[in-house]
């Protein structure tokens, strides 16, 4: 809480989104960006500024962790910024869609043609086309990056389709 | 006398049908929920995805779960729902597509009518259901400045501003009374102050029933302390929207007639299908300033919501 929040350059950060997810990144490239910490990028409007306010508790939303050797997207910023990724996405069914909001790991079977995605790396979940949060893909798995505040045991219930 | 009646008593002088106040206030809230408008994309998609046509709204999401949804008269893109418990574990709430907010607490960010590209001050923003309506009226542009003391209470406000894909918004834990001038000048503001939250006996949340009249009068300071620190950081021709969740004219009018000098004008305004009651001119045998009298008080009664003060001041040139 109350780091500062420094303004970078997003050029890098565009370049891996769009090379990522093969997405347009026109909405992305009229944001801000903004550093907190060592590994935090946010993503904020073009226009914010906090001036010489401090403390700062946040800046726009979070956009990317880049601390490991894989950065990964936060699932707030694939929900708003995913809408029209093309590459490392999975798309799930509703029971799949309720596991994953629960957290929990999916398994797909050998002849699942969602199987073809690279071996290891973060991915898209998208339910209806609609990017419902960040996964770790890893050899036919699907890990769910959901926060756990944010987690909805109770999901299937409430979707009809 | 219960205690819902006790806590009422004093505004007995002051409300048409204390009865009726008294009746409505021993009932639960009605459930509201509004669409977020920066997520319309992503509520076509779903839409589409369940079978509705692409221009379905929220409202019909929740329709086909088996809610009983109502569009509010006052206000486009909200509805009140009943049938679920609780519209914060759906999916559209998981994905930011709408915000559950008491219904009444949507009236300050109408009052203030924040434009595109503007500087706005919200400056006692937490839980951040107000500053999320603002944010959102605003598209996505110029800058939200979303402050509050005490950063346990600033930790849904951010989430909200997550899940709902709110660009705009900065977050700070500053104390208000001294809230750096030279941040300023706000083109608008909203004052939404602590107080005595007379207007929660409906909520059911155990925490927000205890209405404290101790506090009543002893609150009086510290609403006054932080509007001239906040007036400070309102540009000249500005609008600051002072509000409150209480009654009682201790905590509004008393308070605007203490602490605005003549540079302040209270404008009147009105909501049209929000009914409203006027500020009071005189109370506990003092006068007032006359444009108290453009306040508005929203009793439980009128509207079945819960109740609130609202005040819009505009920021003039102290000798015009």
């Amino acid at each position: 809480m109350g780091d500062r929040y420094c303004p970078v350059d997003g050029a890098p950060y565009l370049e891996w989104w769009q090379q990522q997810f093969d997405a347009p990144a026109e909405t992305l490239r009229a944001c801000s960006f903004w550093q907190r910490g060592r590994f935090s990028i946010w993503v904020a409007a073009a226009g914010v500024d906090p001036g010489e306010l401090a403390p700062v508790d946040g800046v726009g939303i979070p956009f990317l962790r880049t601390g490991r050797e894989v950065w990964k997207p936060t699932s707030v910023a694939v929900i708003e910024f995913g809408l029209h990724a093309k590459r490392n996405v999975v798309d799930l069914d509703r029971d799949e869609t309720s596991c994953f909001l629960d957290r929990e790991v999916i398994e797909f079977a050998e002849d699942d043609p969602r199987r073809t995605l690279p071996n290891r790396g973060f991915v898209i979940a998208r339910y209806h086309g609609l990017p419902v949060g960040c996964g770790l893909w890893r050899r036919g798995t699907l890990g769910s990056s959901v926060p756990k505040g944010r987690r909805l045991a109770d999901v299937d219930a409430p979707i009809r389709n | 006398m219960d205690d819902t009646a006790r806590a009422l008593q004093r505004y007995k002088e002051l409300v048409d049908d204390w009865d009726a106040l008294v009746d409505v206030s021993r009932r639960p809230l009605p459930l509201v929920v509004w669409q977020n408008p920066l997520r319309r994309t992503h509520v076509e998609r779903l839409a589409v995805g369940v079978g509705l046509d692409r221009g379905a709204t929220v409202g019909d999401l929740l329709a086909t779960r088996g809610y009983e949804v109502e569009p509010l008269a006052w206000r486009k893109g909200a509805w009140r729902v009943r049938g679920v418990d609780k519209p914060g574990r759906t999916l559209e709430h998981y994905l930011g597509l709408m915000h559950v907010q008491e219904e009444v607490s949507l009236a300050p960010s109408e009052v203030l009518a924040a434009k595109a590209g503007e500087a706005v001050l919200d400056f006692c923003a937490a839980p951040g259901g107000k500053t999320a309506c603002i944010a959102v009226g605003m598209r996505n542009t110029g800058t939200v400045v979303a402050n509050d003391l005490r950063p346990q209470r600033l930790r849904p406000l951010r989430s909200n501003c997550e899940r709902l894909g709110i660009l705009n918004v900065v977050i700070t834990p500053i104390n208000g009374m001294r809230f750096p001038l030279d941040a300023g000048p706000f083109d608008r503001m909203l004052l939404d102050v602590p107080c005595s939250c007379e207007g929660n006996l409906r909520d059911s949340r155990p925490s927000t029933r205890r209405v404290r009249h101790s506090q009543v009068e002893g609150r009086g300071g510290l609403q006054a302390t932080l509007l001239g620190r906040a007036w400070k950081l309102l540009r000249p021709g500005g609008v600051m929207v002072y509000s409150t969740c209480t009654f009682a004219p201790e905590e509004n009018e008393l308070v605007l007639d203490y602490a605005l000098g003549e540079d302040a004008v209270i404008e009147p305004f009105e909501i049209a299908g929000l009914r409203h009651d006027p500020g009071v001119t005189r109370w506990a045998g003092k006068d007032l300033r006359a444009d108290c009298a453009n306040l508005a008080r929203y009793w439980p009664h009128h509207n079945n919501t819960g109740g609130f003060t609202i005040a819009r001041i505009r920021k003039v040139a102290a000798n015009g």
